[in-house]
């Protein structure tokens, strides 16, 4: 058998083999073209990050979200936990944190809490309907910020600084005595 | 439709055929075969730019193919050792089209490739050579082990039947 022979036996073997060639063009076709969907899932996935990085931004600090979080389940839902109720033991943390409270308010509660991994006092005054936080640490600012009905506000004074977390209207009033101490 | 991606079409996809031949014999699968064949036809769209029009599209396109096929793990076929036939019977070797194809499947992978492209596809041993980036010589010793072991398997497979 010569090489051409051999040759012709290959190729009309090879010719004989069914090929569908037209799924595959058409798949080739189609994927050659612009994918309009591509763009719009391109835009999507933009506006979905900036979304998120706006988000991610302006959201409030550690401390606000802590501080709010820890208020909702300690004083408004009442978990359990050991408070110091003591009334001269309260007096005494008074005296040292010389936090200035609105008329008609007294100290509560008092206990050590952890806020944005720091221990800080956690002081619970009431008007005996209301109840207002008030955490006393240092370092911390930023805007007020809201979050499920509790308003929670950062307050310096000339010896302490902290934030105040409770209904918006009682926070007001702590805020404002505060700020005029 | 841009006008280059319709001259893309017009000029490449004519040659898809050809191409998912050559690729079912190089890949041993059509499944592998038209999965490599997409391949090939985007990357020379990507390249289209790069292609000098007027010259040999279809060897361009198989180049891709080739070098496509290598960038990637593909199955290769299970070859069994071809002795080297010094005399093999004379006159002409009978066999169905499945049992030509079944002995190119067995060759080498480099014999099956240039015996592929030269007498299925046509192409001339220095396009060959081109397409697979090797010396001519290196082509023509490729086809001629090649040839000489379809001769061989196709001797022995008929030996099998006549008994």
């Amino acid at each position: 058998m010569t090489d051409g022979e051999l040759d012709d036996l290959v190729r009309s073997a090879a010719m004989a083999e069914p090929i569908a060639a037209e799924p595959v063009e058409r798949e080739i076709r189609h994927r050659l073209r612009p994918q309009r969907g591509r763009w719009y899932a391109a835009v999507a996935g933009a506006v979905a990050a900036a979304v998120v990085a706006g988000v991610w931004l302006t959201r409030p600090p550690r401390e606000f979200r802590d501080a709010a979080r820890d208020h909702r389940v300690e004083v408004v839902e009442h978990q359990p936990r050991h408070w110091k109720t003591d009334p001269v033991e309260l007096r005494e943390i008074e005296a040292r944190d010389a936090i200035a409270a609105p008329e008609g308010f007294r100290l509560k509660a008092a206990k050590r809490c952890g806020i944005a991994g720091r221990l800080v006092t956690h002081l619970v005054y009431t008007d005996g309907v209301h109840d207002v936080s008030l955490y006393v640490m240092s370092g911390v600012s930023g805007r007020d910020y809201e979050a499920g009905g509790q308003w929670v506000h950062a307050f310096r004074t000339g010896r302490a600084s902290g934030l105040i977390v409770g209904p918006p209207a009682e926070c007001r009033q702590f805020a404002n005595v505060i700020q005029r101490t | 439709m841009s006008q280059t991606r319709e001259e893309f079409e017009r000029t490449a996809l004519p040659h898809l055929r050809s191409l998912l031949r050559f690729a079912r014999r190089i890949t041993g699968s059509a499944a592998q075969a038209e999965d490599l064949v997409q391949e090939t036809y985007l990357l020379a769209w990507r390249g289209f730019n790069g292609y000098t029009p007027g010259s040999n599209i279809r060897a361009w396109l198989f180049r891709i193919l080739i070098n496509a096929n290598r960038g990637v793990a593909r199955r290769r076929f299970a070859t069994i050792p071809i002795p080297t036939a010094e005399s093999l019977p004379g006159g002409k070797l009978r066999a169905e089209p499945f049992e030509v194809l079944d002995a190119l499947d067995r060759l080498p992978e480099e014999q099956r490739t240039v015996l592929s492209l030269c007498a299925i596809e046509g192409f001339t041993g220095p396009e060959v050579s081109e397409i697979l980036g090797v010396p001519l010589g290196t082509v023509m010793s490729r086809l001629s082990r090649a040839r000489q072991a379809m001769r061989h398997l196709l001797a022995s497979r008929m030996e099998k039947v006549s008994k």
